[in-house]
């Protein structure tokens, strides 16, 4: 069980990264979801939730959602499926319950960067830009790469191009974790494709043969042989789902 | 430190320690219709509508309710014992620990869903489980209670 020593509600992104860095133990909370299941002694647990950063809106080139958005913000979003069809909607079907996803944040989600990750393998493809306090504005894939530090998402943006994108996860049983995720998006002639749940982390890759030369392993879901072989077959399936 | 919460239309101001979750605040309260019925995030028994919205009592600290209304199964019980009955007719409750929980998610998905179709209720409904049964019982009476 966790064990919290202080409670702190952070004004600004800047106060909150500030508030982070000054004790080892200082830590950010996100949904909190997977707290509880946590061994963990927190001395100050910083509390985003009063900073106005649970938005979803958008200027002429970019739709942003604020770290605090929720996931079921992200599934039920208009303004993302007037861009992005109805792969937000997939990418959050199967995760847990609409409870969990009513309290799951787009930031804690992005920042753990997790192996099972829905969010990130639905993200990666298409070109979307990070706000943390310490790096300010990298490329979703600049941060996907960097090992994991004490830092604090402020927003994610996602261009607002019209492009034809596809996602798809295979699950042994609905609303458990997956044994594979996919997304993959069509820009004019390139190709975006990204793949997690290997049990790795999502990579982005820019063919199918690179997609197939990623490492892919057991665990208790499935063999890295099954994984992928169903990345084999399920990239044709949403090959075929963009060219339709 | 000090929290402000309204729970079923009663305006709590307390004390609290910031490693409280909210079902544990609940049923210090009295609540009792908030269960654990998992320890891993899963099950949706202890599921409390916060400012309206379906949560999992058990994964919200009490520290972020500050200035927020919750409603359980105590606070709809009229509307509780409609559904109850729907249940009833048609068998599906068993053991009844996972009930409250449940009720609480099909009050909040009628406010949601218009006319849902069987799989969308059952995807709305995903993050609620039940050992006794097998959902059937429970999908007729879903049915027959939103009429659909």
């Amino acid at each position: 069980m966790f064990r919290i020593n202080e409670y702190y509600y952070a004004t600004d992104i800047q106060d909150a990264y500030e508030t982070l860095i000054k004790r080892k133990t200082n830590c950010i909370l996100g949904g909190c979801m997977w707290l509880r299941q946590m061994d963990k002694n927190i001395f100050t647990a910083i509390d985003l939730s009063k900073m106005d950063i649970d938005y979803i809106k958008s200027d002429d080139e970019y739709i942003y959602i604020g770290a605090m958005a929720t996931l079921s913000q992200v599934e039920h979003s208009d303004l993302l499926e007037e861009f992005y069809g109805d792969i937000f909607k997939k990418m959050a079907y199967h995760i847990v319950g609409t409870q969990f996803r009513n309290t799951a944040t787009m930031g804690g989600s992005i920042y753990g960067r997790y192996g099972f990750s829905d969010i990130l393998t639905a993200f990666l493809p298409l070109k979307c830009v990070i706000k943390t306090a310490k790096h300010g504005e990298i490329s979703l894939l600049e941060f996907r790469n960097m090992q994991t530090e004490k830092d604090v998402v402020e927003y994610l943006k996602i261009p607002k191009i019209k492009c034809n994108v596809a996602y798809t996860s295979f699950r042994n049983q609905s609303t458990d974790f997956p044994v594979l995720t996919l997304c993959v998006a069509k820009y004019d002639d390139d190709l975006h494709i990204s793949v997690g749940a290997r049990p790795e982390k999502a990579d982005l890759v820019y063919t199918k043969d690179e997609a197939l030369s990623l490492l892919y392993r057991d665990n208790m879901r499935a063999s890295g042989e099954y994984r992928k072989e169903l990345c084999n077959i399920l990239i044709d399936d949403l090959l075929t789902e963009i060219e339709n | 430190m000090n929290i402000t919460t309204t729970i079923n239309g009663k305006k709590y101001i307390k004390d609290v320690s910031p490693n409280v979750m909210l079902l544990d605040f609940l049923r210090d309260l009295g609540y009792y219709s908030v269960k654990r019925g998992c320890d891993t995030t899963n099950c949706g028994l202890c599921t409390v509508l916060l400012d309206e919205k379906p949560v999992l009592s058990c994964s919200v600290l009490v520290a972020r309710c500050d200035g927020k209304e919750i409603l359980t199964v105590e606070g709809i019980q009229d509307e509780a014992k409609v559904f109850a009955n729907f249940i009833s007719a048609e068998g599906a409750d068993q053991c009844g620990f996972c009930s409250s929980g449940f009720i609480m998610n099909v009050v909040s998905m009628k406010k949601v869903l218009k006319n849902p179709t069987d799989q969308e209720i059952a995807h709305y409904l995903s993050g609620n489980l039940c050992r006794c049964t097998g959902y059937e019982g429970q999908l007729r009476a879903i049915r027959n209670y939103l009429e659909v």
